[in-house]
């Protein structure tokens, strides 16, 4: 799946590229995160659950943020398994300045999905890879705006 | 003088309307399918691990989990699966090792990777769940243009490249011919992956005797039973020791079940190691991501003709694409329309380049039409590109080509020897039956107000009863020569008759919904002169106790052309036999004794007529009266092959079928261009299958193979994305037509007894599979004015192609 | 194929489901024609603890007619209601959408207040309560509450229901004398999720000018989607209207794209199958004169 968006952010590109590379706050926004640890050099593991309605799934993920150009932006690679498949694939993070203390994080994804839940989940998974997008860059705005 | 006798005819059955002696049980629910069987005390349930990845190593499989789980007995992992068996042998030089699980690699999502045997089928998913596996992803191999780039990533690494097959063959003056061209008609061809979706999925139930050393096997597999050879010398146990039994129903297969053969060999492994019996039924995930499917292929066309439409010569340069492993009996979707490239037409000069690749997708195998669809779709759309290239009209350059009525038997350049049949007449009376002017009024009275309507037609040679030999035409002359000569297909029937004359049949066939009770009845009722119910037919195989040869089983629609021939020789064993003592115990000569009505008449005179229920008593219970040197008792094992299926010669030719069939399908449809929907307006299928046996039986195959081609056509596709993850794993996303998508169909019949199997019966069932994609094609590619068509013509695609 | 392990719940009266959905929370599913959920049990895509089963509450089977409105019961199954002959007389855009619900066997079990509360953007119910500007009575140990259509649905299979809310029944208003309905959509076999599903309900006035329009569209977003058309008022809805009504629900959805359909096949199925619906709706006689 592919898809892009964009959200509107009071603070500074600064502030807010050094705040997507706190793990703390990673765990905090990855949707359905738990056991997150940090294994150094910018990789992590957690046990991230995702889903939308109904369906959900446990994955086994792990995070590599890749490609930092501070502080345009970055590259977080995911890879996860878990008993309904595997996802693999990338978010792209790219902040731009719009205004002092006004930065525009565009982020987009390009997300495989194999296994059990690409197969009976198809007509979902667009669906799927929107809201756990949606989800994750809301509660990133929630959490800039808490600190 | 002395008068000829009179004489008495038995009631003629064969060629009647008869229902189906299978429908009441099916039709009350008192089928006998694999899961309704329970043939082991203590018997244990399997599910299996599935590979979500399409290419990656396996780095550990960690089971602890799932062995700590109350109620699971075993998991069994491909590490053990290769200490304990030998991989599968398929019939190409290159060393692809396939093992029915995942060794160290898995090569398409869906592959075995471990399997759980359990006290019921919920606690062994539940297990799945708690097996821990790590791999390694790999750059997958999805398409076949990527199969064939030198730097696509082997999937078998021992053999160094994904192109695992290459062979080129040439018959005729090819260049000479080219040379000779006016034109050269060229085009590229891709066919779509797809399979069958019987309703009842595979099953498998399976014992090691430890005792034995022996594996019985209940399995709803459809033959061919060289495959129990192949089975066993897997599993290292000599055929003697591996019993597969049958069950009396198997729901739809379409050839798909004969691709049950890696897992008959997982669970009966799974049996061994865990010490159990276990059963496992696939369930209709599994089926769609697991069992098999047909090729997909590319097909690049070159043909040379004369200006008035004249083909001088074909190049075909296919290239099949096999999935992850090549398992037997593929190459021979490649191979099994290679002695009928030329189809129905009178083409002299033949080169063919074939390869085979391998990539991250479900391998392949038997499918209803089982290559057909595949060779048509490229052969019927180059029919239909040289008439419109050359500016002529397509019914002259059809008719222009097709085989004449007077060159029967045809021998075809590649080794196809076309039986019988009149091509030209089926032809016209699938225009007559169209009503192929009005047809075309229709279709441009529709583009004069602006809509976008087409007409489509196609013909096709339809094989039936494929050789054991052709696909030996796979390997080199030299490699051939190494091994001894395979030829011929054949049956075996046994009819008995038990002390109060009770008949029973015993097919070797393995049917799966076709009606081979109902045919088998009819033969043996004409030849012996009973009743339809009289007779008792079984369809259970059970390769310890019945008959059977490698060529048992069901598929390329071999019944009618074999296995019916030998339940009437095996008939006619028995009817000699009662015949023989019903002379003797009436003092007339042998020829004098007719069988009807379930009485041996001598001489037409019914008051000395002997029931044969007491002929058969006296078989049974007074042997010393029977005449002398006779045998006691009544039964009678009949094998019969084809004489006509030679092996392959050194020229590389191969007559792969015992007889040839004839389709001519025609076509009117109207493409919504704004939705991308195709209407079939008006379908016509005319057919040529020798001598019909059973019309109602013939018509449902010719109505079950539409349907099969329609889904073909419109709308089934093993759908993979860029990664090789499969996207069609459920009916929500691999959809197959229903009735409510079935347009009305017109049939027709030019019937030409064959002359070269006794009953003159060709097979039926595949024919509309391998012409109907094409037809559409040809309909929708007339409708748009647009050459380049792919399959399955779903609204998107139709849409996109407007777009364009 | 077989579900994960679930405890499973027979209440035998609602304030019985109520607690029980109380005590569960998020934990408990409900259970009532099983048509979307029992397949997801199997496929083990969803593995809730808890089950509860509302096939034993009788009461909640009725159809009835209450505050202007059909009022349907949760255990109303699907076939019923295409079977109810007043229902159909009351809200005769069921008559139109039922059939396109799955199949026959699907609407023996299926109901249309489960298939609310499923909130599959691409199913017909939900779409059909969004045109009609239905709503559902909604009952918890706390209360009963009225959710509206546009309330209800929140984004995909996900509504603004809390975890101890059960859906009581549906509320579809029954037509003005003067309302008109129509319910199309595109599918690639009979009784398929429709590609794309549009529906509307039109009222003319003496004039022959629109009087009420409501245009909503399913699959074709998170939610069902009722399209803005109020500025279409008062106009003769003729072909340049249609057009631009057509021409406005294409670009005010955002579909999804899959393998059956990319989100620009449906945006053109949307503009195509609106154009044909409103056209299909225009008074003979306007039609004669345009």
């Amino acid at each position: 799946m592919i898809g892009e968006g964009s959200i509107e952010l009071e603070d500074a590109a600064e502030h807010v590229y050094q705040a997507l590379l706190d793990p703390e706050l990673l765990q905090r926004t990855i949707p359905g995160c738990r056991n997150f640890e940090d294994q150094g050099e910018r990789r992590y593991a957690a046990l991230m659950e995702a889903g939308v309605g109904p369906i959900k799934g446990a994955f086994k993920a792990k995070f590599a943020v890749t490609d930092v150009r501070p502080p345009e932006g970055y590259t977080l690679q995911v890879e996860g398994q878990g008993t309904p498949g595997s996802v693999f694939g990338r978010v792209t993070v790219s902040l731009v300045s719009s205004a002092p203390q006004r930065t525009q994080l565009r982020y987009a994804y390009d997300i495989n999905v194999s296994g059990k839940i690409a197969m009976v989940g198809q007509r979902m998974l667009d669906a799927a890879a929107k809201m756990v997008a949606a989800q994750f860059f809301k509660r990133l705005r929630e959490e800039l705006a808490a600190r | 003088m002395i008068e000829s006798p009179a004489r008495t005819r038995p009631r003629r059955w064969i060629g009647e309307a008869v229902p189906r002696k299978e429908d009441p049980a099916l039709l009350t629910g008192a089928g006998r399918f694999i899961d309704d069987l329970d043939p082991f005390p203590h018997t244990h349930h399997a599910a299996i691990l599935r590979s979500p990845h399409a290419h990656a190593r396996i780095l550990s499989i960690d089971s602890t989990r799932a062995m700590a789980l109350e109620g699971v007995k075993a998991v069994l992992t491909g590490a053990r699966v290769a200490e304990i068996s030998k991989p599968f042998h398929a019939g190409i030089t290159e060393p692809v090792h396939f093992y029915p699980i995942a060794v160290d690699k898995v090569r398409y999502v869906g592959e075995p990777v471990a399997v759980v045997v359990a006290k019921d089928r919920y606690i062994a998913e539940d297990a799945l769940e708690l097996i821990d596996v790590e791999y390694e992803r790999l750059a997958p191999v999805v398409e076949i243009d990527r199969a064939l780039a030198a730097d696509s990533l082997p999937l078998h690494e021992n053999v160094g490249s994904n192109v695992v097959h290459e062979r080129s063959f040439t018959y005729g003056e090819v260049d000479a011919a080219f040379a000779a061209a006016e034109e050269v008609v060229e085009a590229t061809f891709r066919f779509p992956k797809y399979a069958s979706t019987p309703i009842e999925t595979y099953g498998v139930i399976a014992q090691y005797q430890r005792g034995t050393n022996t594996y019985a096997i209940h399995a709803n597999f459809q033959g061919p039973f060289v495959l129990h050879t192949l089975l066993a010398s897997a599993l290292c146990v000599p055929g003697n020791r591996l019993r597969i039994l049958v069950p009396p129903d198997i729901g739809g297969s379409f050839g798909i079940k004969a691709l049950l053969y890696p897992y008959m060999g997982l669970i009966a492994l799974a049996s061994k190691e865990s010490g159990v019996p276990v059963k496992w039924i696939e369930d209709r995930l599994e089926h769609l991501c697991a069992s098999s499917s047909l090729t997909d292929r590319l097909t690049h066309v070159q043909a040379a003709v004369l200006r008035d439409g004249t083909i001088l010569a074909l190049r075909l340069d296919h290239v099949d694409n096999v999935g992850a492993y090549v398992r037997a009996p593929e190459p021979a979707c490649l191979y099994r329309m290679h002695g009928t490239s030329t189809g129905a037409y009178r083409i002299p000069a033949l080169a063919i380049h074939n390869r085979l690749v391998t990539t991250n997708k479900l391998p392949t195998g038997l499918n209803r039409g089982y290559g057909g669809q595949e060779h048509y779709f490229a052969l019927e759309r180059t029919i239909a590109l040289i008439a419109k290239r050359l500016h002529l009209d397509r019914l002259d350059v059809v008719r222009r080509n097709l085989v004449r009525a007077d060159e029967f038997p045809y021998h075809a350049p590649a080794g196809s020897v076309l039986d019988s049949g009149d091509y030209h007449t089926a032809f016209d009376e699938a225009l007559r039956l169209a009503g192929y002017q009005d047809l075309l009024a229709t279709r441009d009275r529709a583009r004069a107000q602006g809509r976008s309507a087409g007409i489509g037609l196609a013909c096709v040679v339809e094989p039936s009863g494929s050789s054991m030999g052709y696909i030996t035409i796979a390997l080199p002359l030299e490699q051939r020569k190494k091994s001894l000569p395979k030829s011929g297909a054949a049956e075996a029937v046994t009819i008995a008759l038990d002390p109060s004359g009770a008949i029973t049949v015993r097919l070797g066939t393995a049917p799966q919904g076709q009606g081979h009770q109902t045919v088998t009845a009819q033969i043996v009722a004409e030849e012996l002169g009973v009743t339809l119910e009289s007779i008792e037919v079984v369809a259970e195989v059970d390769t310890q106790t019945s008959p059977w040869t490698i060529a048992s089983g069901t598929y390329s629609s071999r019944f009618a052309p074999i296995a019916a021939v030998a339940v009437q020789q095996a008939a006619r064993k028995v009817a000699m036999k009662l015949r023989t003592i019903a002379a003797q115990q009436c003092d007339v000569p042998l020829d004098d004794i007719d069988l009807a009505d379930g009485l041996a008449i001598p001489r037409g005179d019914r008051s000395k007529a002997i029931p044969l229920k007491r002929l058969a008593g006296l078989a049974h219970w007074n042997p010393l009266a029977l005449p002398s040197g006779m045998e006691p008792g009544v039964y009678e094992t009949s094998y019969y092959s084809v004489p006509i299926l030679e092996a392959p010669d050194d020229l590389d030719r191969v007559n792969s079928s015992a007889v040839y069939g004839f389709v001519v399908d025609i076509c009117l449809i109207e493409v919504d261009r704004e939705t991308g929907k195709i209407e079939i307006q008006r379908y016509v299928s005319v057919h040529d299958t020798g001598r019909m046996l059973n019309p109602l039986l013939a018509e449902g195959q010719i109505r079950g193979g539409f349907a099969h081609g329609l889904g073909g056509a419109l709308m089934e596709e093993m759908v993979y994305d860029e990664q090789g993850a499969l996207l069609s794993g459920t009916f929500v996303d691999y959809l197959c037509p229903t009735a409510a998508e079935i347009p009305p169909l017109t049939i027709g019949h030019v019937d030409t007894p064959s002359p070269f199997s006794p009953l003159g019966a060709k097979g039926i069932g595949e024919g509309n599979s391998m012409s109907v994609p094409v037809t559409i094609a040809n309909a929708v590619a007339d409708a748009l004015g647009i050459d380049d068509i792919t399959l399955p013509l779903t609204p998107r695609r139709v849409w996109e192609m407007v777009q364009r | 194929m077989k579900p994960a392990r679930f405890d499973y719940y027979l209440p035998a009266t609602l304030e019985e489901a109520l607690a029980t959905l109380s005590e569960l929370g998020s934990d408990g599913k409900v259970l009532a024609g099983g048509q979307s959920l029992v397949p997801m049990l199997n496929m083990r895509i969803a593995q809730p603890a808890a089950l509860i089963d509302i096939n034993g509450l009788v009461d909640l089977d009725a159809i009835t007619c209450e505050h202007g409105a059909l009022r349907v019961g949760a255990m109303v199954r699907q076939a019923t209601l295409e079977r109810s002959g007043p229902a159909l007389g009351q809200v005769p855009l069921l008559a139109q959408a039922l059939p396109l619900v799955g199949h026959w066997q699907t609407r023996n079990r299926g109901t249309l207040c489960g298939s609310l509360a499923h909130a599959d953007p691409s199913a017909e119910l939900p779409l059909l309560l969004s045109v009609l500007n239905g709503s559902v009575e909604v009952h918890s140990s706390r209360g009963v509450r009225t959710v509206a259509a546009r309330d209800l649905f929140v984004s995909f299979f996900t509504t603004s229901l809390e975890a101890d809310e059960l859906i009581v029944a549906a509320y579809l208003p029954i037509a003005p004398a003067r309302r008109r309905y129509a319910f199309n959509e595109f599918a690639q076999r009979h009784g398929d999720f429709a590609l794309v599903s549009v529906a509307c309900a039109v009222e003319f006035d003496e004039q022959g000018m629109l009087a009420h329009l409501t245009l909503a569209l399913g699959g074709a977003g998170e939610v069902p989607l009722v399209v803005e058309a109020a500025d279409a008022l008062g106009r003769l809805l003729d072909r340049e209207l249609i057009a631009a009504l057509a021409e406005r629900a294409s670009t005010a959805c955002d579909p999804p794209s899959d393998h059956h359909a990319s989100a620009a096949f449906r945006r053109q199925l949307v503009r195509t199958l609106t154009g044909r619906m409103l056209t299909a709706l225009v008074p003979q006689e306007e039609a004669a004169a345009t």
